[in-house]
């Protein structure tokens, strides 16, 4: 069970890094004008959720990977999914001209049914996650055991 | 040191070096320098304080768009601003993209990009819902005076195919992902909305810069 979790943690965590990173390395008015497609948030927040976000992403990836606030970070990759799977079940609903989800940067392109059921799985491990969080192979037990 | 402490240099650590490694890739990435192309798919003065570059795809709905929004643009701002056209074809979601950004870079070839243009976005619902896409286009073509017998060699010529396949590298280079993107004097803009917006108000606010820069006439 703690190899399954491990393997889930350093999952989760690299899709969040791939993801950040696509994001932050172009202009970053190519996420805001995949946020604008989504038609959820008034025009003036765009910029900062742009800018905001994938940093989120990143950071918490990254954290998560090599298990430092193990808990905390998949925590708040959970509470983000929540968001993308809330975002992309009301654009389907709605049906909302968007044929790529924009999710990950360029690299992965997914339309966005395939997105919903991958954020789902993606959400249901990090819940996993903040259940159980494995500390084998992570920072955390590290910084315990100095 | 406390298990606070531990916690907080590590946490600081970490986000120091993902700063550092994101900041160094946008410097690697540099500005958004394109290669002069120099080709036919270009209208407006030669000294506009404004160039606009438009990476499109004559397949894709938000492009047409897009285009209709820098049209409004180019009618606000008249003799200002020189428009360039550049090929981005997206072929997974637009199958039909490569084959009209083939025609129309042999339009542009007889001087006739800008009609073809234009006709290909007025009936973008007709001929990319037509079972006979290639024939339809070349009814465009001809419609629009182009000599049927240069076209056809010119579409099969494999340096038509590198002259799209130049602008598409040049766009993901500097980090153009999604179509429309415009480029107005480096700067990039995403979509008609921010074409439309920060577009729009990038040109005006650099406008006013350069009358305050100037010095008060009589």
């Amino acid at each position: 069970m703690s190899f399954i979790s491990l393997l889930m943690r350093v999952f989760v965590g690299a899709v969040f890094i791939y993801s950040g990173w696509g994001k932050l390395t172009v202009p970053i008015e190519n996420f805001a004008a995949v946020i604008e497609g989504y038609r959820a948030v008034t025009p003036s927040l765009i910029p900062f959720i742009a800018h905001v976000f994938p940093w989120a992403e990143l950071i918490l990836g990254t954290f998560l990977v090599l298990g430092f606030l193990t808990r905390a970070s998949a925590g708040g990759i959970a509470a983000m999914l929540a968001i993308f799977v809330a975002l992309l079940a009301r654009s389907l609903f709605l049906k909302l001209p968007i044929f790529e989800c924009g999710c990950f940067g360029s690299g992965i392109t997914l339309s966005p049914h395939q997105a919903l059921f991958f954020d789902i799985g993606l959400w249901m491990a990090s819940l996993v996650i903040v259940i159980r969080p494995v500390s084998r192979f992570s920072l955390d037990r590290r910084l315990h055991e100095l | 040191m406390d298990i606070r402490r531990r916690y907080f240099w590590t946490g600081f650590a970490v986000v120091l070096v993902l700063v550092g490694a994101v900041l160094s890739a946008r410097l690697i990435q540099g500005k958004n320098d394109l290669p002069d192309r120099g080709n036919q798919k270009v209208r407006g003065p030669l000294d506009a304080p404004f160039h606009i570059v438009d990476f499109s795809d004559f397949q894709c709905p938000a492009c047409r768009v897009g285009a209709e929004a820098l049209q409004t643009i180019e009618n606000e701002f008249p003799d200002i601003l020189r428009i360039e056209f550049r090929h981005y074809p997206l072929e997974q979601p637009h199958p039909w993209a490569l084959t009209a950004a083939l025609f129309s870079e042999c339009a542009a070839e007889q001087g006739k990009f800008w009609e073809f243009h234009d006709r290909l976005f007025s009936e973008q619902e007709t001929w990319t819902k037509s079972k006979e896409v290639p024939s339809l286009l070349a009814r465009y073509a001809r419609e629009a005076g182009l000599n049927m017998h240069q076209l056809q060699p010119c579409i099969q010529n494999p340096k038509t195919l590198a002259e799209i396949r130049r602008d598409q590298s040049a766009a993901e280079k500097i980090g153009i992902r999604s179509t429309p993107t415009f480029l107005i004097n480096d700067r990039q803009f995403v979509g008609a909305l921010q074409l439309k917006t920060q577009g729009r108000a990038f040109i005006l606010e650099e406008l006013q810069k350069t009358k305050s820069d100037s010095p008060a006439e009589g």
